[in-house]
């Protein structure tokens, strides 16, 4: 499975992918929000091609953080400065249940599952982070 | 199989509930992160983004990857899940799941699909493709459902379009597209070996396995066949019995596709299959069929700054021997075929699709020392826009120049050219987000097949027989089919289901009737059949179904109308109107406790008629079929997480079954094993 996931990954990822979890301590929904991230991913989480694993970073670390693939933003911090400042230092893009972040720009990919899968990707964040996406990929979601 | 992801496959176009929860969220986000240009990972993986997106994912609407709730067509997708539950061992039977699709059992491994109506022997109306690559036969224009390269088991799903295609996949996808999706080396784990037998002195066996030699290359390998005893064919003529053989088939196919570069793919495919079968080809004439086909194809697919280019090249070769009452012949068919294209998504709401196709297409009749062909150049645009998140447009257009070659039918040599337009239009509009609407438009080709244009067959007056010419006409005209449709999809998440409908008209102008189906004309020499349009036939219709599952049960239910009219000439031997199955019923369910499934299906149709004819004489005449209820079941049991034994029952309700003026349907029990690995 681990194999099948990095040939999936393809040339340049064939490892692990590491996700930062930003919360704020001071907020208890955001705190709370990643634990519970923790608590599904724990060791890892195979997904499609890649093996997910996250690391919970506290908001105000982030001016220092490295080594990770992506941001995972949760509830109040959506909106801070911080997180497209490391995005764009760090050239990841930053992902988040909260589709306001993305209309914002602040996140470049909003995800909610409720009714059905949405996908959305803001295309000013994007641009900003320096990421890019494939255009199959493009084609399937919704881009602003 | 893919396990990682939290959805599994769908069992229709639609999607249904899904489950909410940050592990949904994360997984989203991580099979995104796998998207990005950093990954730079492949143009399409169809299981990966239907784990992702909670529904099927399909490029056979559009030529662009879309999500199958929205997509401009009336689309059904078949999954290797259904597949499995439903215990049949052949495509058309499953096929038959769809709502719309008509399926005439002409034989043990014999059949003729069609999708809303005008079904008929050798039904060329339809476009059938394996991974994109057309397994249809030009002779014809037909289908050899059982010659097909292809094992159950190396099916992720089965994409059937209803309505004109023409313009993204030219012609012959004038009723409908259907497109067989395997399992893909570089990316599934699929492996399987599946073992069968029944009453008929039933007995088959079919392997399939995919391997990465690294994480630049993988391989598919399958292998299948089976032998059989046919129906009861006691109320065919002798001289028609007399031809009759054993049904047997040998397959082999192998898919490798490596990538070469990050986001630059290459595949390389081929396959030979050996079918025997006793069928009525083209004519309800039954004759012996031999199918000797193989096929090779090398594509290669980039992600570039530019779009997503494909380049695919294949080419098909048929020697289909047939041995009837009346004649033995063989005819040869070589077809090769570029396809290059371009589908690029600019900005954020336009996606455009180009695509540039060459085809050489050649027959031959060795025993009449005739060669015909052609040489078809198109070309077509597809334009999707994004109008609002909830509004989508999407036009296609194609233009077809097809140029007979130089040969000694007469009328062919001045390199005759035909050119014509195709189109697609459709609007997408997702009301709310349970309700969608659909409404399309599109006007689509059938070519005359090779058959019609250029057979030049004589047999010889024997006994009572005069001598019979079967002769091709070049200067047929496509036949042209004007589609209008209205579909409605509305998901019902209280009863975790999901209701389609959707309504039709459709005319089609200049009908073709090739030599089996033309009027006849007497000469001093014999009898003449020559092909020639005959006139027009319009339809109207409509399928609503209702589909879902949940707590280990499932469900589906369908009605599908078609009423037809036909303005032929009387000189044809074409009926549509009398030989559509106006109403057709369908009922589905089954549950699932522990190790051990059920599922049952029942399948009522009102009357149709059908022709058959007699090989001594050639005369046809009209035979009612009465309205029919078929009943199936399959129960099986999970002997472990990858070992399965399963009993199916087709029929159960009766030991035979007139379902075509042909030999009756028999009754078939069988049991399969299966291993997956």
């Amino acid at each position: 499975m681990l194999g099948r996931t990095m040939g999936y990954v393809g040339v340049g990822r064939t490892g692990p992918v590491v996700v930062a979890v930003v919360f704020m301590p001071a907020d208890a929904l955001s705190s709370r929000e990643a634990e519970r991230v923790r608590e599904v991913v724990g060791d890892g989480l195979t997904a499609g091609r890649i093996r997910l694993q996250v690391r919970l970073v506290p908001l105000a670390q982030l001016p220092e953080l490295g080594g990770v693939d992506g941001l995972y933003v949760t509830q109040g911090t959506a909106g801070h400065p911080a997180v497209p400042l490391a995005a764009r230092r760090l050239r990841v893009p930053t992902v988040s249940a909260s589709m306001d972040c993305v209309q914002a720009a602040h996140c470049t990919v909003g995800f909610s599952s409720e009714p059905t899968v949405q996908i959305v990707i803001s295309r000013n964040a994007a641009a900003r982070d320096g990421v890019e996406f494939t255009q199959a990929f493009r084609m399937l979601v919704t881009e602003r | 199989m893919r396990t990682s992801c939290p959805m599994r496959p769908m069992p229709s176009a639609m999607p249904r509930p899904q489950s909410s929860g940050t592990r949904r969220v994360l997984l989203a986000g991580a099979c995104c992160l796998a998207w990005t240009a950093q990954v730079r990972a492949q143009s399409i993986d169809y299981g990966d983004m239907e784990q992702l997106f909670g529904e099927p994912v399909t490029t056979s609407a559009t030529g662009k990857p879309q999500r199958a709730s929205q997509v401009p067509a009336n689309l059904e997708i078949i999954t290797a899940e259904q597949i499995r539950r439903s215990g049949y061992d052949n495509l058309p039977d499953i096929l038959r799941l769809v709502p719309g699709v008509d399926v005439r059992r002409t034989g043990f491994a014999a059949a003729d699909v069609s999708v809303r109506g005008y079904n008929r022997p050798s039904n060329p109306r339809l476009l059938v493709l394996l991974n994109g690559q057309q397994v249809y036969i030009d002779l014809y224009g037909a289908t050899p459902w059982y010659a097909l390269p292809v094992e159950l088991g190396e099916i992720r799903q089965i994409e059937v379009v209803k309505g004109p295609n023409s313009a993204l996949f030219g012609f012959n996808a004038v009723s409908g597209v259907i497109n067989i999706v395997t399992y893909d080396p570089l990316r599934d784990n699929a492996s399987g070996v599946t073992a069968r037998a029944s009453t008929q002195d039933y007995g088959s066996l079919s392997a399939f396995g995919t391997a990465r030699l690294n994480d630049r290359v993988g391989v598919r390998l399958s292998a299948g066949g089976f032998r059989a005893d046919d129906f009861d064919c006691a109320g065919l003529d002798p001289a028609t019995l007399a031809a009759q053989v054993r049904p047997r088939r040998e397959s082999i196919a192998m898919d490798a596709r490596a990538r070469l570069a990050p986001g630059v793919e290459a595949t390389l495919s081929g396959s030979a299959v050996d079918l025997r079968t006793f069928e009525p080809v083209a004519s309800p004439y039954y004759a012996a069929s031999r199918y000797n086909t193989d096929a090779v194809r090398g594509a290669l697919s980039a992600e570039t700054a530019a779009g997503l280019l494909g380049l695919n090249l294949y080419r098909n070769s048929a020697r289909y021997d047939y041995r009837s009452g009346l004649a033995t012949a063989r005819l040869e068919n070589t077809v090769t075929v570029v396809q290059a294209s371009d589908t690029v998504k600019l900005g954020a709401d336009h996606t455009l699709r180009l695509q540039l196709e060459y085809r050489d297409n050649d027959m031959v009749e060795p025993a009449y020392r005739n060669r015909f062909g052609y040489r078809l150049y198109a070309g077509s645009l597809m334009w999707n826009w994004q109008l609002a998140p909830e509004l989508s447009l999407t036009n296609a257009v194609r233009l077809d120049r097809l140029v007979l070659d130089r040969s000694a039918v007469p009328g062919a040599g001045d390199g005759r050219a035909i050119t014509d337009v195709s189109f697609n239009s459709g609007v997408v509009w997702h009301a709310t987000d349970a309700d969608t609407l659909r409404l399309t438009i599109a006007r689509g080709l059938e070519s005359p097949s090779l058959f019609a244009l250029g057979t030049r067959q004589t047999s010889a007056a024997a006994g009572p027989l005069p001598e019979i010419r079967l002769v091709g006409s070049p200067q047929l005209d496509p036949s042209a089919v004007t589609h209008g449709e209205l579909g409605y999809d509305r998901r019902l998440d209280a009863v975790a289901s999901t209701l389609r409908a959707a309504a039709f008209v459709q005319r089609t102008r200049d009908v073709i009737a090739d030599p089996f189906s033309a009027g006849r004309s007497l000469s001093r020499q014999g009898v003449l059949y020559r092909s020639t349009n005959v006139g027009d036939t319009d339809a109207m219709g409509g399928e609503i179904g209702i589909r879902g599952a949940a707590s280990g049960l499932r469900w589906d239910a369908s009605y599908a109308y078609i009423s037809v009219s036909d303005s032929l000439d009387r000189s044809s031997r074409l009926s549509f109107e009398n030989g559509t199955p106006t109403h057709v019923i369908r009922l589905g369910g089954g549950y699932t406790l522990d190790r051990l499934e059920f599922d049952a299906q029942a399948h009522w149709q009102s009357r149709y008629r059908d022709i058959t004819v007699d090989a001594r004489t050639t005369q046809r005449r009209p035979v009612d079929v009465p309205d029919y209820l078929q009943l199936d079941a399959r129960i099986g049991y999970r002997l472990t997480d990858g070992v399965e034994v399963s009993l199916t029952g087709q029929q159960l309700n009766t030991p035979s079954l007139m379902q075509t003026a042909g030999p009756q349907v028999e009754r078939r029990v069988f049991l399969t094993l299966s291993a997956r690995f």
